[in-house]
């Protein structure tokens, strides 16, 4: 057996277990972890040199063999992820040095550090499934206890999320390896790649999706990524630059083992999840990104986001693909541990981390922010930088399998890919985007940020009373407080204008989008969008938009039949030797009330030649029109009654 | 045999998932520990439940004898209950902690509390002479009217 395998998991273990016995020697505490982390690092350096050299090692425990012994396999996966977790153990124990109080230290840091180096490397290097579980509980209980180290208040808070979150995933997990037990009789990660080859296929599937809710949660994949932002911010910089580089990527890694090695019988359908969790977990995470103000909150958010690449680039299920995933998992580990570290070199130095606050950083410490700048390029993808390398193996080989897609016998011929190109592209742009403006200062929000944190402490108190009016007007406008829903104060008649304007707006969008703007396309946009405001009348305060617009059209229709009518009529009598009018002035009673209905039919009846509006009269009961043919008052008045106003009212209400 | 047990897992899973579903923390842990226990069960169900022998191994033998129970699943149950059982332990120590410190275990009262802090000192203890923090809370409904204190300027704003 091969003690190569296992020894970046027992030498912090072990070193750990003295760590705790020297709990009343801090400096020597500080040492040891810092020669325990480097000695861990050349250990995983000889195993992956070992691995490069010789292929694949592995050990069982116990001399039993290999599928009832628990057995340890290093692959270059596995291998490649010990090293990188390593270095990062290394980076942090340096940092810590500065950056841990003596409180802290006194409460255990540096051994439970230790501890969640070991299960961390533990989970990269087990071949079973239930130990990968023992692992995973190694390095949750170590990372509880690191996160909530304190018992700073915000700590508290989100130390509950983060405990709560993954106590559910850790029994999603067992439930899920119960019934993979039950269905195959084997956990030895290869075994199961066989067996379950031969098993029911629903059967399978339904334990991939397990597996997915599982790990998904570790991995803070969307809509399973709410404790990340919610906790990971709290902590000491040390802690969080540790967390943020490589506990999410544990999850990675138990998805990029369970649905490379496990779960490849129905590719189309658990990847194809895949692939839309992935789309979303990237924009989701952007935006919530773009909406912090505090550095490390912006930080923690745009892991998931990133965390959405690696989860894209094993959907693809193209070796590319899976490169690229790999790729990319390594370079955000350290990129995003070395921005945290930055964020908290910021906090030191500018007191807080608030970005409304650290402004004019620059003139002071420039090499903080070139060090600050070096990791976020490469995070957000400048050419030289590992990020460009990582996105463009991911986007390239999104663009590949999508070529592949219109008939190709691709490991994924499935329609969502399609789809999913879009959303990846949505993503990059949205990222581009998003990181750019993010590194300035946002000062104007300085005041919004106040008034909603005021208005959370006033909700309370306007949820108990009921009827409390200062409790809003107190908290400057609290967002979170309530509110009460306000109606337009215009008529229905100054929605109908809106919402046409909105109509035409959208006519011209699908113009737009479908690439013509011929009149048969705009109407057929605007028939759409009519149907579309229809639908949402509800919503935007108008439940007859469409039967409106119909009405509409009729009364231009009919608009359109009375001018003509009345100008043959006026042409034929001034062009006759003979005139057959009888000018009169009438007064037509009117039923529609507003000012735009009376308008509007003051308009028709001046347009319409013959006949022309005067006055209103002051209480807007009737309208005084001059015309030409006023013989008959009574009939005149009723005519334009039944063929203008009726219509009017019906375009109106 | 095997149907009831699995009908008994699915009845305390459902228990615990309706108290996992709460605000209130502790019926959360609560819950917790019962889909454990349920989980575990279901491990057991996943090994076949069969009357055998006790699985040990005979002297010279390498394997236990055909017709032993199976010893795998029960390994593997001992295990995850030693680890829930810790998890669990940690889970209460941390909601104990939380309350003494902010005053409350219910996840929609705790972000406010992080600006609204009960009076605690560095310790988490309360300071003597201030008001104790309030019991646990029972029921749905938190009582907030504290005799005197922050509670009073609390109350002061919001009342007309």
């Amino acid at each position: 057996m091969s003690w190569l395998v296992i020894a970046p998991i027992l030498l912090p273990l072990a070193a750990s277990a003295v760590a705790f016995v020297l709990h009343r020697r801090p400096a020597l505490q500080r040492g040891w972890a810092l020669a325990t982390t480097a000695a861990t690092l050349a250990a995983s350096l000889a195993l992956l040199a070992e691995v490069s050299r010789g292929g694949i090692v592995a050990t069982t425990l116990g001399g039993w063999p290999a599928p009832f012994g628990i057995t340890f396999v290093a692959d270059h996966l596995s291998a490649i992820l010990v090293v990188v977790g390593a270095v990062m153990a290394l980076a942090t124990a340096a940092y810590a040095l500065a950056d841990v109080d003596a409180g802290r230290e006194g409460l255990g840091y540096h051994p439970l550090f230790l501890v969640l180096v070991a299960g961390v490397h533990g989970a990269f290097l087990t071949g079973d499934l239930f130990n990968l579980y023992v692992w995973f509980e190694v390095l949750l209980i170590a990372s509880f206890a690191l996160l909530t180290l304190g018992s700073g208040r915000a700590q508290l808070e989100g130390g509950v999320k983060y405990v709560a979150v993954n106590l559910v995933s850790s029994l999603f997990f067992l439930a899920a390896i119960g019934l993979t037990y039950g269905l195959t009789g084997t956990l030895n990660m290869a075994d199961l790649a066989g067996a379950l080859r031969d098993a029911p296929p629903n059967l399978v599937t339904l334990l991939a999706m397990l597996f997915l809710v599982a790990f998904g949660i570790k991995a803070a994949i969307f809509p399973l990524f709410f404790w990340l932002p919610a906790s990971y911010h709290t902590p000491p910089t040390a802690v969080a630059a540790y967390f943020a580089g490589m506990l999410t990527k544990v999850g990675v890694y138990a998805l990029l083992r369970a649905f490379t090695l496990l779960f490849t019988g129905d590719v189309a359908w658990t990847h194809g999840v895949l692939a839309v969790l992935a789309g979303f977990t990237m924009v989701v995470g952007v935006l919530g990104a773009a909406a912090q103000n505090e550095m490390r909150r912006i930080l923690a958010f745009h892991i998931v986001s990133q965390i959405g690449y690696m989860i894209l680039g094993l959907a693809l299920y193209t070796p590319l693909a899976l490169a690229g995933a790999l790729f990319y998992l390594v370079h955000n580990v350290v990129a995003k541990a070395n921005l945290f570290f930055v964020a908290g070199l910021v906090r030191r130095v500018a007191g807080s981390s608030d970005l409304d606050a650290v402004g004019g950083l620059y003139r002071h410490r420039p090499w903080l922010a070139i060090g600050f700048l070096v990791p976020a390029f490469a995070l957000a993808g400048f050419p030289p930088l590992s990020g460009f390398w990582a996105k463009l193996l991911v986007v390239l080989a999104g663009l590949e399998a999508g070529a592949w897609l219109p008939g190709g016998p691709g490991p994924r011929d499935r329609p969502p890919d399609a789809v999913l190109d879009d959303e990846d592209l949505a993503a990059g742009l949205l990222g581009a985007g998003a990181r750019g403006p993010r590194a300035a200062p946002r000062r104007a929000r300085g005041d919004g940020r106040a008034g909603r944190r005021a208005g959370r402490r006033d909700d309370p108190d306007g949820r108990r009373g009921g009827a409390v009016p200062g409790a809003g007007a107190g908290g400057g406008g609290g967002d979170d407080g309530p509110r009460p829903l306000r109606r337009g104060g215009a008529g229905r008649g100054g929605d109908a204008v809106n919402l046409l304007a909105l109509n035409l707006i959208l006519a011209l969008v699908w113009a737009l989008a479908t690439g013509s703007l011929s009149e048969l396309n705009l109407a057929l946009g605007f028939v759409v969008g009519m149907g579309v405001l229809h639908v949402a009348g509800a919503a935007v305060g108008d439940r007859r938009y469409a039967v409106r617009i119909v009405r509409a059209l009729q009364l231009l229709a009919i608009f359109v039949r009375e001018l003509v009518v009345s100008s043959v009529r006026v042409a034929a009598d001034v062009l006759s030797p003979t005139l057959s009018m009888r000018p009169a002035v009438i007064a037509v009673p009117l039923d529609v009330t507003s000012d735009a209905e009376i308008t509007l039919l003051a308009n028709l009846i001046s347009l319409t030649p013959g006949t022309l509006s005067i006055d209103v009269a002051d209480d807007a009961s009737c309208l005084y029109v001059h015309a030409m043919y006023g013989g008959d008052p009574e009939a005149l008045a009723k005519d334009i009654k039944t063929t203008f106003e009726v219509r009017v009212a019906e375009v109106f209400r | 045999m095997e149907a009831p047990v699995a009908l008994t897992v699915g009845i305390v899973f459902g228990a615990g998932v309706y108290l996992v579903l709460q605000r209130n923390l502790l019926r959360f842990v609560f819950g917790l520990i019962l889909i454990s226990g349920a989980v575990n069960v279901s491990i057991f169900v996943a090994g076949r439940l069969t009357r055998g022998a006790s699985p040990f191994v005979p002297e010279g033998a390498v394997a236990p004898p055909a017709g032993s129970a199976n010893a795998l699943p029960q390994a593997l149950i001992l295990t995850a209950i030693v680890i829930g059982f810790g998890l669990t332990v940690f889970a209460i120590v941390l909601l104990l902690r939380t309350y003494e410190r902010l005053g409350t275990v219910r996840t929609d009262e705790l972000p406010e509390r992080l600006d609204d802090p009960r009076p605690v000192d560095r310790n988490g203890d309360a300071p003597a002479g201030a008001p104790r923090p309030r019991p646990m809370p029972q029921g749905g409904t938190v009582p907030r009217t504290g005799p005197s204190g922050t509670d009073a300027r609390d109350d002061g704003e919001g009342a007309p």
